[in-house]
């Protein structure tokens, strides 16, 4: 049984050695910001994906890409990624580019939703702008989908005014326990005015 | 010797039962959800619209079909619900929530020529991955065509572990939708109805 057990294990090992060394190479060098940006509007969206991922793992916190990863919220093959590192970069964006990010809010995809509520919530918009977002989010509480509900809640808990509670009083008392906290969460900060 | 018989019968029977079998047929509840906000089109109270939808599928009885492991075919996956009559409310619902009413000043034709559903195994886990294939025509009442496009969209359900009718299901929807949002995206799909109607935009 021993000798059959360290068989294993060698086999085991002599696979794992296997597959490390038939991984793909490293990626190529990394490119300075400047280059990145410029790739952004390559036509080869594989390259323009992964100058975004590049931008987002070491430039996280510089605004010079912002202008070139905006307009890529109009190019459907990488705009969520675009949308996403816009959200997490806290950007101020035109109305038309907010319209894109709320047309995710229709996505099939519930993960793709409460993504998209998780940027709008992100973004620094002005009053109109932000009029615009919570009325596309009301809808949402009537969702089927508890997580999209709870989401659309903490989004209009940062997005929201007064008049926003009564649309979320109703969920205060739904039978689901998560939707009834986040809602009493979002009317108490909205009451609150913070 | 017979006693034998039908208790491994019986237990081949219920193993196949609970594992849900490869040659049983799947029948699943499609729907179609429209989520979020719509923004109303202006004028769109004055275009009534007549939606009308064909079944154009090579197979019609079915959605798809299961596999087993080694990627044959197996048992089928019906609908329970009238797949024509899903895509042909889809598109009404959105122009319903866009401000257009029913009526027969413009009419949109619904070809459905592809809605199925395939699995696509791996190694440790596969997809499923819904094919949705239509070709949509705005008419006027003389029947001129003003608007005619095929709106092809994919739906995926990825990291499955059984391919069977509820993993067809989530694919199959999400390609609905991918479609009628295709659609919807298409510049000139809104003008067109209001061409029909003949009432300026």
């Amino acid at each position: 049984m021993n000798a059959w057990f360290r068989s294993a294990i060698c086999a085991a090992m002599s696979l794992a050695n296997l597959t490390a060394w038939s991984s793909p190479p490293p990626p190529v060098a990394r490119h300075a910001e400047d280059d990145l940006i410029r790739t952004l509007s390559s036509p080869d969206w594989h390259k323009v994906d992964d100058a975004l991922d590049q931008l987002h793992d070491r430039y996280s916190n510089s605004p010079n890409a912002t202008p070139a990863i905006r307009k890529l919220l109009f190019n459907k093959r990488v705009q969520r990624k675009a949308a996403h590192i816009l959200g997490e970069q806290r950007a101020t964006l035109e109305l038309d580019e907010v319209k894109v990010i709320l047309g995710f809010l229709r996505a099939y995809d519930v993960n793709e939703v409460m993504d998209a509520l998780k940027i709008l919530r992100a973004l620094q918009e002005p009053d109109a702008i932000v009029r615009k977002i919570v009325a596309d989010i009301l809808p949402l509480l009537k969702d089927p989908e508890t997580h999209v509900v709870r989401d659309a809640c903490r989004t209009l808990a940062v997005l929201g005014n007064k008049d926003t509670v009564p649309f979320i009083e109703p969920l205060s008392k739904d039978k689901r326990s998560d939707v009834q906290k986040d809602a009493q969460d979002a009317i108490a900060r909205l009451e609150k005015g913070t | 010797m017979n006693m034998i018989y039908a208790r491994v019968s019986c237990v081949l029977a219920l193993s196949a039962l609970l594992s849900g079998c490869a040659f049983s047929t799947d029948k699943i509840d499609l729907s179609y959800n429209a989520r979020g906000a719509r923004e109303k089109v202006a004028g769109a109270e004055g275009v009534k619209v007549q939606v009308t939808a064909i079944d154009k599928r090579a197979i019609r009885d079915k959605v798809g079909r299961k596999i087993n492991g080694f990627g044959a075919e197996h048992g089928a996956i019906e609908s329970t619900t009238d797949v024509v009559e899903l895509v042909r409310g889809a598109i009404e619902t959105e122009l319903s929530l866009r401000g257009f009413p029913k009526g027969d000043s413009a009419l949109v034709t619904c070809d459905v020529n592809e809605f199925w559903n395939r699995f696509k195994t791996g190694f440790w886990s596969g997809d499923s991955i819904a094919s949705i294939n239509l070709t949509v025509q705005v008419k006027n009442r003389e029947g001129k065509v003003l608007f005619s496009k095929n709106v092809v969209a994919e739906g995926l359900e990825p990291n499955i572990q059984v391919a069977a009718g509820h993993n067809a299901q989530p694919a199959l929807e999400q390609g609905l939708s991918k479609a009628i949002e295709n659609l919807f995206q298409e510049p000139d799909f809104i003008p067109s109805l209001f061409k029909a109607a003949g009432v300026a935009q």
